[in-house]
């Protein structure tokens, strides 16, 4: 019980661990390890307080130098390989610079002017705050942020849970881990509005092969997509069944990189089996966990084809998410100032809903000077 | 890749400098990205202002349109039978030897269709020549300049070949934006064997309907006894329009004012929910398109069903239906104590041309071919209802043909498509009457908001 805040709340193991991520991945791999061992034979927590403060400082060190002396270490070959880099990186930075910055910025700049759409192309003309206002005056566009944060949030949490224990199970297989991956693979594979499509016919409200199975079990048929409540349940489902495998893939792939001995040890000292998953590996596990919430934060944010082919927003708008309310504002209304303004918005309101979730977990993904 | 390559071979003190000047070039890419990115910022903005120094005008003076020779690309949804748009193309190639005509097969969604052309003619491209547009985009695509108005380079008796009902909805500002291609009516299908069986009239009325309705479902003969299409999608607004016209209601008033809070659309609202609580619709109805009502009275689970008359080709198809030649079709009932019959809302395309279209001399020719006695009779024989008057009325052809027949005679009813806000109109409409329908607001409520929705839109202040 005592040492329960150790491991929870131990900085340093998950600096360690976090390290993949912000580096290559080749060398790094006995990074996450190298603190660990340290920390495992005695009482984990506690010991490894102590001992851990010395490594990260010279990984802090040698990070910042470069920005606090920036000309210092500059040699006339650094300086021509600079160059040879940068020459070979341009015409592939040119390429991102119009297909990513230039349609990013443009959208910005037309979400902060009128816009008109004429025979001569879109017309931006003076600097404006209206397209925003607008939303913000906009009972759709609230309700619409509403269901997207709460559609995020629930799917999220239930994919991980799901997802954690799935990739436990698949750690202990030891026959046909292959096969079980690849089935589970298949949701994952398959493309949306395709499952989507198989999902409307499973809910579909008279002929539905669900609908006969839940009113063979309670005598009256349900409604899966007509009911607003139901609605975003099945909604979620299909959600779900499609991304599980792919955090629990990820999930699976951060147990397999945790050192044994960790476990081991816990168990030495007398830790059941739920404690020892509880209280050490789902914490060394943080980092792994951080990854797929990222993904799929980023991803649920900006759900369209599952409520563009199963409910079309309805029933009334239950189910618009902010990605299908942009599409509609600009290629249904054709107002395309506002519709620039849903989409930049969303954007913005999910890079800061991820910068939370990060602060959130102590920016344990190690990047400090990134989210600073 | 190549410092991690070689790094291996070096010394750890080499490799330690190595990942510095790694990290120093990173550093640098970061803020020189930055300000790049704002200088970039300055140029697209400049740019787009730049961009937009056209003319403002999608209208093309008569002598700049080209001669009527050359090639076209036709852009449009399939349509009618197999391979009706390439026949179709093939006799226009075939009496014009001059002109070759492509037809491109559009998404089979009309939002994802506007959004394809949206983004198409308003970059200013002019892969498309000559589009199907829907019938209620013409106020919408006038105001964005997105189609010629055909007026200048039409004679004024063109016009004269279609129905008048049919020609209005395409005006914008006076112009006509398209010319009817082919048409549509929304149609009550009924199964005749079960009127028969119980000695029952074709209703006439709303609630004669639902009674009948009810009196099958009873017998055991159906499930359910009407079905029709109440999701949360633009078909929900054609169903509201026929069943508001009916009781004499509207949405939007004469004078192009938010109508829908009135006394008759609450009589309407209230019938269509006493329906969902008695059961005689599915209450999966609200989230009913087209193809899911189709599909429950073809398998014979339906007494009644409203459609487009599409529907008639395929509930007498004994492959795809449990109830070929079982069905008949009348025109939409109204509400007891109104003395007119019951409108029916209309649906169907007009040939549209794209401003920036380098063929529109034989884009011209094209649609006065596919709008002339030749291209209608051949949409007539493959049971797509013909736009123009003539054909539409042909005795011979009414005579195979029940649809045609009874589209000739119905009373219509449009949508109020002529306001360039019309998808945030209907989209007022649609939300709210689906949303009280599926039971998260009552009636009052929901036609208030409706109401409001309807009126934020017409000002252009709606989402």
């Amino acid at each position: 019980m005592t040492d329960s805040p150790g491991p929870a709340n131990s900085p340093d193991d998950e600096d360690g661990q976090a390290i993949p991520y912000s580096g290559a991945p080749g060398p790094d791999r006995d990074v996450p390890l190298r603190p660990v061992p340290p920390g495992a034979p005695g009482a984990p927590p506690p010991a490894t307080a102590s001992p851990r403060p010395e490594p990260p400082r010279p990984e802090r060190r040698r990070r910042r130098r470069p920005t606090l002396h920036p000309g210092h270490h500059r040699t006339a070959l650094e300086r021509r390989f600079a160059r040879l880099g940068w020459m070979f990186a341009t015409p592939a930075l040119l390429v991102v610079l119009a297909v990513t910055l230039f349609p990013i910025v443009f959208s910005v700049a037309m979400s902060l002017s009128n816009v008109q759409v004429s025979s001569g192309g879109f017309r931006l003309s003076g600097l404006t705050t209206d397209n925003y206002a607008m939303l913000l005056g906009s009972e759709r566009w609230r309700q619409a942020l509403l269901f997207t944060v709460l559609y995020t949030v629930g799917t999220v949490l239930a994919e991980l849970v799901l997802g954690t224990l799935v990739a436990l199970v698949l750690e202990r297989l030891s026959a046909g881990r292959g096969w079980m991956m690849a089935l589970l693979l298949l949701p994952w594979a398959m493309i949306t509005v395709v499952s989507a499509q198989l999902w409307a016919y499973m809910y579909n409200g008279v002929y539905g092969v669900l609908t006969s199975v839940v009113e063979g079990v309670t005598g009256s048929a349900p409604q899966f997509l007509g009911t607003p409540g139901p609605a975003v349940v099945s909604m979620a489902v299909a959600d779900i069944w499609k991304t599980t495998p792919f955090v629990a893939i990820i999930v699976l792939a951060g147990l397999m990189m945790l050192p044994r001995e960790v476990t081991e040890a816990a168990r030495v000292d007398g830790a059941g089996p739920w404690t020892a998953f509880w209280r050490v590996r789902l914490p060394l596990l943080r980092p792994a966990l951080t990854i797929a919430v990222l993904f799929r934060i980023l991803q649920a944010f900006g759900i369209f084809d599952l409520p563009f082919v199963l409910t079309g927003g309805g029933p009334g708008n239950a189910t618009e998410s902010l990605a299908l309310l942009g599409w509609q504002v600009m290629f249904t209304n054709l107002d395309f100032g506002p519709g620039a303004a849903v989409a930049a918005s969303t954007a913005g309101l999910v890079l800061v809903g991820c910068l939370v979730f990060l602060r959130a977990f102590k920016s344990r993904v190690g990047d400090e000077e990134a989210g600073a | 890749m190549r410092a991690r390559e070689s790094g291996p071979r070096h010394s750890a003190l080499v490799r330690k400098e190595h990942k510095e000047y790694k990290e120093h070039v990173l550093g640098t890419t970061i803020r020189g990205t930055r300000t790049r990115g704002s200088v970039l910022c300055v140029i697209t903005v400049l740019l787009a202002a730049a961009c937009g120094s056209g003319d403002g005008s999608a209208s093309v003076a008569p002598r700049e349109v080209g001669p009527a020779r050359g090639s076209l690309t036709w852009y449009a949804i399939n349509f009618g039978p197999d391979g009706l748009p390439q026949r179709l193309v093939d006799a226009f190639e075939e009496e014009h030897p001059d002109i070759s005509v492509t037809y491109q097969a559009a998404p089979n969604n009309t939002d994802t269709m506007r959004a394809t052309l949206t983004t198409e003619i308003s970059g200013g491209s002019g892969a498309i020549d000559v589009y199907s547009g829907d019938v209620v985009w013409p106020a919408q695509f006038g105001d964005a300049q997105l189609a010629m108005p055909l007026d200048a380079h039409l004679p004024d008796d063109f016009w004269d070949r279609f129905p008048r009902e049919r020609v209005d909805v395409t005006l914008h500002d006076g112009d006509h934006l398209g010319a009817p291609l082919y048409v549509d009516t929304g149609f009550l299908f009924y199964r005749q064997d079960l009127l028969e069986k119980h000695d029952l009239p074709v209703p006439k009325t709303w609630e004669e309907l639902a009674d009948t309705g009810e009196k099958l479902q009873r017998a055991g003969d159906v499930r359910y006894g009407y079905v029709a299409q109440w999701a949360n999608y633009e078909g929900l607004t054609v169903n509201w329009t026929e069943l508001s016209a009916a009781a004499g209601g509207r949405s939007v008033t004469e004078d192009g004012q938010a109508g829908i809070d009135s006394p008759e659309n609450r009589r309407v609202l209230d019938f269509m929910r006493g329906m969902l609580t008695d059961r005689v619709v599915p209450a999966a109805m609200t989230s009913f398109q087209e193809q899911q009502s189709l599909q429950t009275f073809v398998e014979g689970d339906a007494a009644f069903h409203r459609n487009w008359s599409y529907a008639w080709g395929e509930a007498n198809n004994p492959e795809t239906s449990r109830i070929a030649g079982k069905i008949g079709m009348s025109p939409m009932p109204a509400f007891e104590g109104e003395d007119r019959p019951g409108p029916s809302g209309t649906g169907g395309w007009n040939l549209m041309i794209n401003p920036h279209s380098d063929a529109i001399g034989a884009g011209l020719e094209f649609i006065r071919w596919m709008t002339g006695p030749t291209a209608q009779r051949m949409l007539a024989e493959n049971s797509v209802l013909p736009a123009v008057s003539e054909v539409l009325n042909d005795q011979e052809l009414q005579r195979d043909n029940p649809p045609l027949a009874a589209a000739a005679t119905v009373p219509l009813v449009s949508r109020p498509s002529d306001s360039p806000r019309y998808a945030q109109v209907s989209n007022g409409i649609f939300t709210n009457i689906n949303g009280s329908l599926a039971g998260s607001v009552p009636p009052k409520e929901a036609l208030s908001a409706a109401q409001h929705d309807i009126g934020k839109a017409l000002k252009g202040r709606a989402l």
